[in-house]
């Protein structure tokens, strides 16, 4: 999947605040008020450019795209879909189009061997087999495998990522800044699932 | 084992390193061979023999020291060469007494050689506050300290961790000392992941006891005086400004942290005695 194919689809995705790249995680101030604040700001400054510049996505934030584009996908399955929603028409297209996403599961059920895959696949369009812990967790498997292969996102970004696309309220909040440039979306977006540097 | 301005190239590391490995594993007790320096500077070797050269650095976890590749062809451009740079990072997982990394005038301009170290240092294991020198809650410094003197001292038998406290030692990435990237092309997306690792990395001073005075000594006071503690990435001229401040704004939030910290441990062991 192309990183451009990605940013079409979230073209609309990042949390509902009206401030201008406030992180969402609380931020170590230093007793002067320099040094760290400056930290952020300029850690900030760099990630924008490299949103918008490098032709080669770091890993980190590539993986994170993909995996919420796959568990947005999931999300849609298992719900009634209304074309009029721009963004769920944007994921519609995408998996009507070249079924990319698809390819994607299809990708992770291979690297885990699972011979019954149309019986896993199941999982997801049955509410009643998804509230079971243990399909939570194949799901769970099953979408990394097929996101980030490298294993490139820890155990809590996955979980955290995959939390996100799965809920619905976030696609609410993510539509009031459609108007903004991708590059802002897309770091908001990295910066409300924890994903914008490795937890170090 | 010196093998600098050797013309070794690629060809040449793998047959050194078939032998290498064949001596290390397959030697007699009482006659092991160990690997305590490699210094593979300007030997024109790529980063094809990273990952080669990374299962003789998993052989001697428990033994190498300093391992200098500066001055070769070591570059991150294709998939192929991440995959190499990511392993030979994870080779370093299991070390316990690296002192020294020099990866200096090598190409490591394309952001994502940054990318990867930030994540191979993530991975690797924390260090607790009582693994440090001089940790306040290490439970005897003394003797850690002798038994590091006693290392400079006697050579390789007392080789331990240079942070070891009890059963526990400090390994991977995080307990290298001195980790040397002078000269590496490095542009400001790098120094953007490198800023996550610069403000945690512990200082030397904590990692090591002072090495007696000799030419390890002597290249380390160097190091110090470029204004970098433990990790060395003065100079890099393709770095701008704005990479400066970034770095120097990491290096101030380092030093806030260890304030902080200290005073945590000062508050915690005040409340200890008050007990």
């Amino acid at each position: 999947m192309s990183d451009c194919s990605l940013n079409l689809f979230l073209l609309t995705s990042f949390s509902s605040r009206g401030d201008d790249f406030t992180p969402l995680s609380p931020v170590l101030n230093s007793p002067k008020g320099v040094g760290i604040s400056e930290l952020t700001s300029l850690r900030r400054k760099f990630q924008r450019e490299a949103i918008d510049t490098l032709v080669q996505r770091p890993q980190l934030w590539s993986a994170t795209l993909r995996l919420l584009l796959y568990s947005r996908t999931l999300l849609y399955k298992t719900r009634p879909v209304r074309s009029s929603n721009g963004i769920l028409a944007i994921s519609r297209g995408y998996m009507n189009e070249n079924g990319t996403a698809v390819k994607g599961v299809h990708t992770g059920l291979q690297n885990l061997r699972i011979r019954e895959e149309r019986s896993l696949r199941n999982l997801w369009t049955s509410s009643t087999v998804m509230k079971h812990p243990s399909a939570r967790q194949i799901q769970t498997r099953i979408l990394r495998y097929a996101a980030d292969p490298r294993f490139v996102l820890n155990d809590r970004q996955v979980r955290k990522i995959i939390d996100y696309g799965n809920d619905p309220r976030s696609i609410s909040r993510e539509r009031d800044h459609r108007a903004k440039d991708v590059s802002h979306q897309i770091w908001h977006l990295l910066e409300s699932v924890g994903c914008l540097s490795y937890i170090i | 084992m010196n093998l600098a301005g050797r013309g070794l190239n690629d060809e040449g590391l793998f047959e050194l390193v078939a032998g290498l490995r064949d001596a290390l594993q397959s030697t007699p007790p009482g006659h092991e061979i160990m690997l305590l320096e490699l210094n593979l500077s300007n030997t024109k070797i790529s980063t094809t023999s990273l990952s080669v050269l990374s299962t003789i650095i998993d052989l001697s976890a428990n033994r190498l020291k300093d391992l200098d590749l500066s001055d070769n062809l070591i570059a991150i451009d294709t998939k192929e060469d991440e995959r190499a740079w990511e392993i030979f990072l994870q080779s370093f997982r299991r070390c316990t007494v690296m002192k020294r990394l020099v990866l200096s005038q090598n190409d490591l301009s394309n952001p994502v050689a940054f990318e990867i170290f930030a994540r191979v240092y993530s991975q690797h294991p924390r260090i607790e506050e009582n693994m440090l020198l001089g940790a306040p809650s290490v439970g005897d410094e003394d003797e850690v300290t002798s038994s590091l003197f006693s290392m400079a001292k006697s050579g390789p038998k007392a080789l331990v961790s240079t942070t070891e406290v009890g059963s526990k030692k400090a390994c991977g990435l995080r307990s290298i000392p001195y980790i040397i990237i002078q000269e590496v092309n490095m542009i400001h997306l790098g120094a953007l992941w490198l800023s996550f690792v610069l403000e945690v990395h512990h200082k030397p001073d904590s990692l090591m006891a002072p090495l007696k005075f000799g030419p390890i000594a002597a290249i380390i006071q160097e190091y110090n005086r470029s204004a970098c503690e433990g990790i060395v990435y003065k100079p890099n001229t393709k770095l701008f400004a704005n990479g400066w401040k970034l770095l120097d704004a990491s290096e101030i939030s380092r030093r806030q942290r260890g304030t902080m910290d200290q005073s945590l441990h000062l508050t915690s062991s005040g409340s200890d005695v008050s007990r």
